[in-house]
């Protein structure tokens, strides 16, 4: 009888034991699911510091930069050419004005 | 079943718990990753097109801005070349005036008659600034004879009067009509008329007409 006993209580602490497997089985895989979560937000905030997006910026803003730049040359001399063909002009117009104003129709 | 198998049972079910166990675990962790990556790479693909369309306005608006503030320039400077120029012949013509020379008095002569041909009736009053009276006096007779050719029995009151530069203002003699032919006038019905002409002078521009 107390062979059964043994045997029996031998098999409870046998379970017991596998509890206590299956308990640290769970606490491993919350370990495990945690480190992925924390893993994915480490991806996401990757993408979100990325120092590609600051290259991207600068170098556009150099491209519009230079864009300007180059307009602005070309609004130079666009004014400088409108002056100088104004003044060259100048004469010819305001003959032209004089001749209007002074022209009375017979 | 004798205990020493039900103990093998026991193990072998606990092995197959805890294996399922870590195995899920391990199975959903790679899910999350993966979400994560395809996540990043879709928030990587819309960072970039949103970035891009912000960079890509940035450079429209800043380039119109430029260009309309040249726009402005241009015109601003037009309009001063256009203020120049009739400044400049509005100071010629006040020059011209003051000479006095046979060509402005023919040209008093013809902005009477002018003034004349425009209104109705017979009797009209000439009003001129001194200086121009006198040279408007000296040919009185033949500017009434130039008239009898397009009206009869012309009658011309001369009198003095502020015209600024110089011609005249023909009125009837009750006054209800009257043609504003003074230098000032004209020089401003030039500009209202021709300054798309003179426009296209100054900038040597082509017409189309």
């Amino acid at each position: 009888m107390s062979a059964e006993i043994k045997e029996l209580q031998e098999l409870l602490d046998r379970e017991k034991l596998i509890e206590d497997q299956v308990k640290k089985a769970k606490e491993t895989a919350r370990g495990i699911l945690e480190a992925a979560h924390k893993e994915a937000d480490s991806i996401i905030s990757a993408i979100e510091m990325d120092p590609e997006w600051e290259k991207l910026e600068g170098a556009k803003t150099d491209d519009i930069l230079r864009k300007k730049h180059e307009l602005e040359e070309q609004y130079t001399r666009n004014i400088a050419a409108l002056g100088k063909t104004a003044l060259e002009n100048l004469d010819t117009a305001i003959n032209r004005i004089i001749d209007e104003t002074l022209r009375v129709k017979k | 079943m004798n205990p020493e198998n039900l103990q093998i049972e026991i193990d072998k079910k606990g092995e197959e718990q805890v294996s399922k166990i870590i195995g899920d675990a391990k199975e959903e962790a790679r899910g999350i990753i993966e979400e994560a990556n395809s996540r990043a790479s879709a928030l990587k693909v819309e960072r970039t097109k949103s970035l891009t369309n912000e960079l890509n306005a940035k450079e429209v608006s800043e380039l119109s801005a430029l260009r309309m503030k040249e726009k402005a320039e241009i015109l601003r400077l037009r309009h001063e070349w256009m203020n120049r120029s009739f400044e400049e012949a509005e100071k010629r013509i006040a020059l011209i005036a003051e000479k006095g020379a046979r060509e402005y008095q023919q040209l008093l002569a013809a902005l009477i008659l002018e003034g004349v041909s425009k209104l109705k009736g017979n009797k009209f009053v000439v009003g001129a600034n001194s200086r121009d009276l006198k040279l408007i006096k000296d040919q009185l007779t033949a500017i009434t004879e130039n008239a009898s050719q397009f009206k009869n029995e012309i009658h011309l009151d001369l009198q003095p009067s502020e015209v600024g530069r110089g011609g005249v203002v023909v009125s009837t003699v009750d006054g209800r009509q009257y043609y504003n032919n003074t230098l000032d006038a004209r020089l401003a019905a030039t500009r209202q008329n021709f300054a798309g002409e003179v426009n296209r002078i100054l900038f040597g521009e082509t017409t189309n007409e």
